[in-house]
């Protein structure tokens, strides 16, 4: 069955007020704020069973999808233009919700990657020593870097649920000096994104060229999002990173990164 | 209010539910916190809680999610 498009945040609120029940299903983490964003820009959809229901964000090239769901034993057959992809977020290995992820892949749903959540706090940072390097780090400032960046993301990214970003979204950042340029010689090597959203700093993403790991770059690029952005011990910094990622995992740690025993699985429906 | 600090502090029991006013403002809370919240406040207080009610002022404090909860119960 196809989607039906949302316009208006009034049919959202009867959705919540006939499908978010006791005992209700959900993975929707979507605050009012951002229904009503989603709306005005044409982008919300929606498709409804006897008893369930699922809004469906439209994005670049996907959709994410958000379930509320009362009965498992209905089927759900989606029929998009795009491939789906949605996240179901839990509180450590021991509550992964199989059951949940069972459902959807009855329904044509495949798992795809999990995530965990790192945070690290400023009075527990670990002081690292980095070998001495000509790796040299920058703002990213220019167009031709939004460019190389873009590149570089979407070259190493998992395109449905690595959050890659747009041009514009690229510019936003460099204005706001959140993206971080590493340089070997003149080669442009590696890149890191951040932001802060509710006093956290966030770690978007970072990658390094295929090219020229094993220079420590990401280290460095690590160690200078966390210096700049030091506004006391209670600096708090928080980042997901793939699960069987294990490499990643022992330079976050090193610094000081704990997992905060949330996890998140992606589904993916192509 | 003693039940709703119950509640909480069994989902993030790393946080000061008591004394933290800015739970969502100041990064404590997530929104995903914020759904673990709603599924336990549904089956304690048997509230169904809006769209609209899904904003940060709503859960920066124990103070607020309870004023939100008395709310709920009274139109439901």
């Amino acid at each position: 069955m196809s989607l039906n498009k949302i316009n208006s945040f009034i049919d959202v609120d009867l959705f919540f007020q006939k499908y978010f029940l006791k005992n209700t299903l959900t993975n929707n983490y979507v605050l009012a704020e951002t229904y009503r964003e989603v709306i005005n820009a044409g982008k919300l959809f929606y498709y409804e069973t006897a008893s369930n229901v699922f809004l469906l964000v439209e994005k670049e090239n996907f959709y994410q999808l958000y379930f509320f769901l009362n009965n498992l034993n209905e089927n759900v057959h989606l029929v998009t233009d795009k491939p789906i992809t949605m996240e179901i977020v839990y509180r450590g290995a021991q509550n992964k919700p199989l059951d949940l992820i069972r459902f959807w892949e009855r329904n044509e749903f495949k798992e795809h990657l999990t995530r965990d959540n790192f945070s690290l706090i400023h009075g527990k940072l670990n002081q690292i020593e980095l070998n001495k390097t000509s790796v040299q780090l920058k703002y990213a400032e220019t167009t031709e870097e939004a460019y190389l960046v873009k590149q570089l993301f979407e070259g190493a990214l998992d395109k449905y649920t690595g959050d890659l970003m747009s041009i514009n979204e690229i510019f936003t950042f460099i204005n706001n000096k959140n993206i971080i340029c590493a340089y070997l010689g003149n080669q442009f090597c590696g890149a890191l994104q951040f932001e802060v959203k509710n006093n956290i700093i966030w770690l978007g993403h970072i990658v390094t060229d295929l090219n020229f790991r094993g220079n420590g770059i990401a280290n460095l690029l690590v160690k200078k999002y966390i210096e700049d952005n030091t506004l006391g011990d209670q600096s708090r910094y928080q980042l997901w990173v793939i699960n069987d990622n294990i490499a990643a995992k022992s330079l976050y740690t090193k610094f000081g990164f704990i997992y905060t025993n949330k996890s998140t699985t992606s589904l993916l429906k192509l | 209010m003693e039940r709703l600090l119950e509640i909480l502090s069994g989902i993030r029991p790393d946080i000061d539910f008591v004394n933290e006013k800015k739970l969502i403002d100041g990064g404590s809370l997530d929104s995903f916190d914020i759904v673990s919240i709603i599924s336990e406040l549904n089956d304690e207080y048997d509230i169904a809680i809006r769209v609209t009610e899904l904003k940060p002022e709503n859960f920066n404090s124990t103070e607020a999610i309870m004023s939100l909860v008395e709310k709920l119960k009274n139109t439901n």
